[in-house]
């Protein structure tokens, strides 16, 4: 019996180029609560999407203003959103600020785009709104033209007690590794005076990723190096600018899963000059010369008891 | 004789293939309900039949009519008729192959009898709270039905739609949290269900079971309370019925295993590269035949919304604009996104063309298409040509009517029914002198590393300059001495992967 759904969905393409026919219209940025009234120290969900109104818009940025003494923003969730590259998202949680801005190659045009999901909890009871400000969308042309754009505040009540604490945010159930990537070096003039730098992005569909390690080393495996995984962000300044290295990058989702993709050097090193292979071997005759000790010292002793 | 025919509901405009020896008396079968598979949509009436002398002879073309390949048969051979039932609506059931007489749907009702099945109750259809489907506290119902052995069981085939905090008056949470012990299950006695959560919409899914305020701790609500969707799908897995000549074309043979993918088909130019982008970085690149068509297969694939870009690149490396669309993928299923047809590619022979001369205009596109060239300032004019056997075209246009100054023009093509979007937009200038361009071996704006490519190198130089002082001018694409989401969306708009 199959027990593998095999479903065949074919989209029309003509079916997509209708949503092409322009028209003058506005995009909008809505936040939308999973609820207006909630309980102290419950969890608080709000969602932020994007409806382009049959324009195809690239690029958005913006900032949610929440109030920080009636919610505490626990977690960002991004892991299905359609922004492709994030340019920024970060919070600033004395404030009570997300900053965001982000890019779709191509542009995105639909009703429902979800961006990304904003966790609260709830501190104490009272009245509190929650807004996006200094809003921006650009349209996919040349000119990268400003869409109209009009955005969303909620408002929300906080009253009584919860029945119950939730003590952590749960996490989203996510057993998949993030989605295979590939990781560039490059040089260039306009950035880190002509060094060579790593680029990188992973895709997590169902968590979203949480953080990116690097690790150079002259070995080929990660875990025999001598090295560190250093916690990165793209694009970082390669250690060995040489380009004698491996280089390994680990992504990791929400939930811990992880990634890793290698880079092989461009200019390897033969072997005699690798200390690391040196070492290596080294070491392993250290151990070939204690095992030989060792071995010539039992027979010895099995000479012995035979004699 | 037996025949192969096509038959469509009149009750909701759904399409079934099957095969008989006699056209007349399966047709009243059908309308009479004799058929589990058609009996839901009755009235039906046949829209399209075929005859032949030998009894395998039609099943074959049933199978054949059931494929891909078939249902665009049947596209063209009927589009007359399916453009004046409407267009869309004819290509998302022909496209939806065998599920058309098995489609799980849901919604809040009042009453939900057998076969239909209950998967919880509900007090209200927005900020409402839940119970089981064995309690009798609240009179709404979420009924699901629409796919044969349905039910509510949480053993066997089935998925755990959601979880509640208790038997009645519960939160209810998604089945990826495990705060909640009490499960509401969709099962099926054969064949496969599936469950998700998705954002604004159940794109993939068969049907929207309801919507719930958040991951956990939620209320739910009917499909449009609430921003996220329950979804689901089930389809029962059904061999062939085998019966005799008068009762063929009721089943499906069963469901093969595929990994989860999406494959693409259209047109592109003769023999050009066309690539495929997923969430903007290069997933596969191939070579369109000589009549331009393509078609790649991208698999192993996560659950989940991407956005996907074709593009193609013509003879001379003129790149076509980028074709973009978002696509939910789900576990197990392959996704097909057919009938992409690429704009033309197009350039000019000179940036500057003296008043009066004739600017050239060329691209490639299709063979043997139509192909419109748009020359437009204050008015636009229009121009019509054919593609030759490469699908090149050229058009010398007589500057006379333009005025001195900048100019831009734009391509698309026709090919029978289908049409392309505008692609590029290219400028020149009408004054005194002739200059003829000179082609760089690549030139796009928002290549920062020259390397021909707009990528994620080109968006980690320009990130890397975000918001600082004094960028470099490469960096800084609009000229306004800040490299801000305007250069951003400008990279966007060049992007190549």
């Amino acid at each position: 019996m199959n027990k593998i759904k095999n479903k065949i969905i074919i989209l029309s393409v003509a079916f997509l180029l209708l949503f092409f026919a322009s028209s003058a219209s506005a995009s909008q940025i809505n936040l939308i609560p999973g609820s207006n009234l909630m309980k102290v120290g419950e969890i608080f969900q709000i969602d932020v999407t994007l409806d382009t109104e049959d324009e195809t818009i690239n690029a958005i940025e913006g900032t949610i203003v929440f109030p920080t003494d009636i919610l505490e923003l626990n977690d960002i969730r991004d892991g299905n959103s359609i922004i492709n590259f994030w340019v920024e998202k970060t919070q600033d949680s004395s404030s009570g600020q997300f900053n965001f801005s982000g890019i779709v190659p191509g542009g995105y045009i639909g009703k429902n785009g979800y961006i990304a999901s904003l966790i609260f909890k709830t501190k104490k009871e009272g009245i509190g709104n929650v807004e996006i400000i200094n809003a921006k969308a650009l349209l996919n042309n040349e000119e990268s033209s400003e869409s109209k754009l009009s955005t969303d505040k909620i408002s929300f009540e906080v009253s009584g007690q919860a029945d119950y604490e939730i003590s952590k945010i749960s996490k989203v159930k996510d057993e998949e590794s993030p989605e295979s990537f590939i990781p560039a070096v490059a040089s260039d003039p306009n950035i880190f005076d002509r060094k060579y730098f790593l680029v990188f992005s992973a895709v997590d569909k169902i968590s979203g990723i949480d953080n990116y390690k690097v690790l150079e080393s002259k070995l080929g495996i990660s875990w025999l190096s001598f090295s560190r995984w250093q916690k990165s962000k793209s694009p970082y300044l390669l250690k060995d600018q040489q380009l004698q290295s491996y280089i390994f990058i680990k992504a990791s989702d929400k939930n811990g899963n992880e990634r890793i993709e290698k880079i092989s050097p461009q200019n390897p090193l033969v072997w005699y000059k690798n200390t690391s292979i040196i070492i290596y071997i080294v070491l392993l005759l250290l151990l070939i010369i204690f095992l030989f000790f060792i071995a010539k010292h039992f027979l010895k002793k099995l000479k012995f008891k035979l004699k | 004789m037996f025949y192969t025919y096509l038959l469509k509901s009149k009750k909701n405009g759904k399409l079934y293939t099957g095969s008989t020896n006699d056209l007349r008396k399966r047709l009243k079968q059908h309308n009479d309900g004799l058929s589990n598979f058609t009996k839901k949509y009755i009235p039906y009436e046949i829209i399209y039949y075929e005859a032949c002398l030998n009894e395998q002879d039609a099943r074959s073309r049933e199978k054949y009519l059931k494929t891909g390949m078939g249902k665009r048969y049947l596209k063209n051979r009927l589009s007359r008729f399916l453009s004046l039932t409407g267009l869309i609506f004819a290509s998302v059931i022909l496209f939806s192959g065998h599920y058309a007489y098995a489609v799980l749907t849901c919604s809040i009702a009042t009453v939900c009898n057998s076969p239909d099945t209950t998967v919880f109750r509900i007090s209200g259809t927005s900020n409402a709270h839940s119970e089981l489907q064995s309690q009798s506290n609240y009179s709404k119902y979420v009924c699901c039905s629409g796919v044969s052995g349905i039910g509510n069981s949480c053993a066997g085939t089935s998925v755990t739609v959601a979880r509640l905090s208790s038997t009645t008056n519960a939160h209810i949470e998604e089945n990826t949290q495990s705060n909640y012990a009490n499960n509401a299950c969709l099962s099926i006695s054969s064949g496969t269900v599936s469950v998700g959560y998705q954002s604004g919409s159940c794109a993939g899914y068969e049907a929207t079971v309801a919507s719930i305020s958040g991951i956990t701790n939620a209320h739910v609500g009917d499909s449009s309370a609430y921003t996220t969707k329950i979804c689901a799908s089930a389809t029962a897995t059904v061999t062939p019925s085998g019966g005799g000549g008068g009762g063929g074309g009721g089943g499906t043979t069963p469901i093969e295993v595929i990994t989860t993918g999406i494959t693409f088909t259209g047109r592109a130019y003769p023999l050009s590269k066309v690539t495929i982008l997923k969430d903007g970085q290069i997933a596969i690149t191939t070579i369109a035949g000589p009549d331009a068509s393509f078609s790649v297969t991208l698999s192993n694939l996560s659950t989940g919304s991407y956005t996907f870009s074709v593009y193609g690149e013509d003879n001379v490396g003129n790149r076509s604009t980028l074709f973009t669309f978002p696509a939910y993928i789900t576990y197990g299923s392959n996704t097909q996104i057919g009938g992409i047809f690429l704009a033309p590619t197009i350039n000019v022979d000179k940036t500057e063309v003296k008043k009066g001369d004739n600017i050239a205009i060329f691209g490639q596109t299709v063979p043997s298409s139509d192909v419109t060239i748009s020359v437009h300032s204050d008015q636009e004019y229009i121009n019509k040509i054919k593609s030759d056997t490469n699908g090149a075209y050229l058009y010398n246009f007589d500057t006379v009517p333009l005025e001195f100054g900048n100019h831009d023009t734009k391509s698309k093509a026709t090919l029978l029914n289908e049409i392309t979007s505008f692609g590029k937009t290219i400028s020149f200038l009408v004054g005194d002198k002739n200059v003829l361009k000179q082609e760089k071996s690549c030139s796009s704006r928002g290549d920062l590393n020259g390397d021909c490519k707009v990528n994620l190198v080109d968006f980690s130089i320009m990130a890397f300059w975000y918001k600082k002082p004094s960028p470099p001018a490469k960096v800084d694409l609009n000229s306004d001495a800040k490299v801000n989401l305007i250069d951003f969306s400008i990279l966007a708009y060049n992007w190549t992967g």
